[in-house]
């Protein structure tokens, strides 16, 4: 009979607890959370793509390019099932995809390949300047290699990471390449759930 | 002749044993099999028009470049890329590695292979896939892979790309490969 107590105590103590907010992120969090730099960049369709549009929705960038078979759509793909995973909550993120390889990330290629994984992507490419600003404030690597003797001329080494920005703008959360979807997802939500104040 | 009887019943058994895995088309040759292969889905650009490719990214100018000029460059600028994924098993006592890989859905199909440091992603081509003597290598996401590079038409879910392997040795294997979303 005791234990049966203690057991519900101890029940009812984790509850409480985890209602009190001590959630516990699983990526890495940034502290303290700063504004996330803006990305005056244009998406695939032409249009001008400011951060600051995207206020009230959590924002999650990758830095990525298109003739990258192998890591980026596996990054991509993490994504697309995270946001089938949110459920009617993706309609409160933006997923976005800004371009390392600027020269070959057309519009036309960036819209093809980011439609094979959801239509709501949004590609960013921009001129030089705006990229290189946008690469530096995130600690973005970025390294063109020539690749002598292959079709793909060069290519591009670069960090891959997945970083979230929230609902007020600040740059709160990155996850390393690999990172469970189910991690994400609950990251994700916990940013729904205790949307910052300003 | 008794060698030669079980030199057959094992062939048969590995043909039995490939027979299993039809689905997956997994094919082998000589020592070395192939199971559990499958491409990443991937939309071409503009049906190979590279006017329009190059329109969208470059000023006027750069629209009269004739493709040939591009290849002789060794840069398919604005070409569509895939990845082939599989499983190589080596079920002989000789190491062997595959060496070549062709495919008619790519104007470019190569070897490469993801290095990962500090979490940054370097691909690099690579001469050969080694494959250990009664061992395997895995073709995966962030490791090894057969890379498409220009893709002659879309790859859709559903379909299937033959990939013509060459080993080391001297061996020709065919794998048809799935299309699965990426």
């Amino acid at each position: 009979m005791q234990r049966w107590l203690l057991r519900f105590v101890v029940l009812i103590a984790a509850l409480a607890l985890s209602g009190c907010g001590a959630y516990e992120f699983r990526g890495t969090v940034l502290e303290p959370p700063n504004p996330a730099p803006e990305l005056p960049l244009n998406d695939q369709f032409g249009n001008e793509f400011r951060l600051s549009n995207y206020r009230g929705k959590v924002v999650l960038a990758f830095f990525g390019f298109t003739h990258c078979p192998d890591i980026c759509p596996t990054a991509l793909g993490d994504l697309k099932r995270v946001m089938e995973k949110l459920g009617k909550d993706a309609e409160k993120v933006q997923v976005v995809f800004v371009s390392v390889d600027p020269e070959r990330d057309t519009p036309d290629l960036m819209q093809r390949y980011l439609a094979a994984f959801n239509p709501t992507f949004l590609g960013l490419n921009g001129d030089r300047a705006a990229l290189e600003k946008a690469y530096k404030d995130y600690g973005v690597t970025v390294i063109r290699r020539d690749l002598p003797g292959s079709g793909l001329g060069y290519t591009i080494d670069h960090s891959g990471y997945i970083y979230a920005i929230d609902q007020a703008g600040n740059w709160r959360l990155l996850w390393a390449h690999g990172t469970p979807v189910d991690d994400i997802v609950s990251d994700v939500q916990a940013l729904l759930r205790n949307p910052p104040r300003s | 002749m008794r060698r030669l009887f079980v030199l057959f019943a094992v062939a048969m058994m590995v043909v039995g044993l490939a027979g299993c895995g039809a689905s997956q088309s997994g094919t082998q040759t000589g020592g070395i099999t192939v199971r559990d292969p499958w491409v990443r889905a991937a939309m071409m650009n503009m049906a190979g028009d590279q006017s329009g490719a190059m329109g969208n990214m470059q000023q006027g100018n750069m629209q009269s470049t004739p493709m040939a000029g591009m290849q002789s460059h060794g840069n398919m600028a604005g070409s569509a890329v895939s990845a082939a994924y599989m499983v190589v098993v080596n079920n002989s006592n000789t190491a062997d590695a595959i060496i070549k890989a062709d495919s008619d859905v790519a104007q470019s199909v190569e070897l490469h292979n993801v290095i990962m440091e500090n979490n940054v992603m370097q691909m690099r081509q690579v001469e050969a896939i080694e494959v250990p003597a009664n061992g395997q290598v895995e073709l995966k996401p962030g490791s090894y892979h057969v890379m498409l590079i220009g893709l002659n038409r879309d790859l859709k879910e559903g379909e299937e790309v033959l990939i013509k392997l060459t080993t080391r040795s001297g061996k020709t294997i065919e794998v048809k490969a799935p299309v699965r979303k990426p």
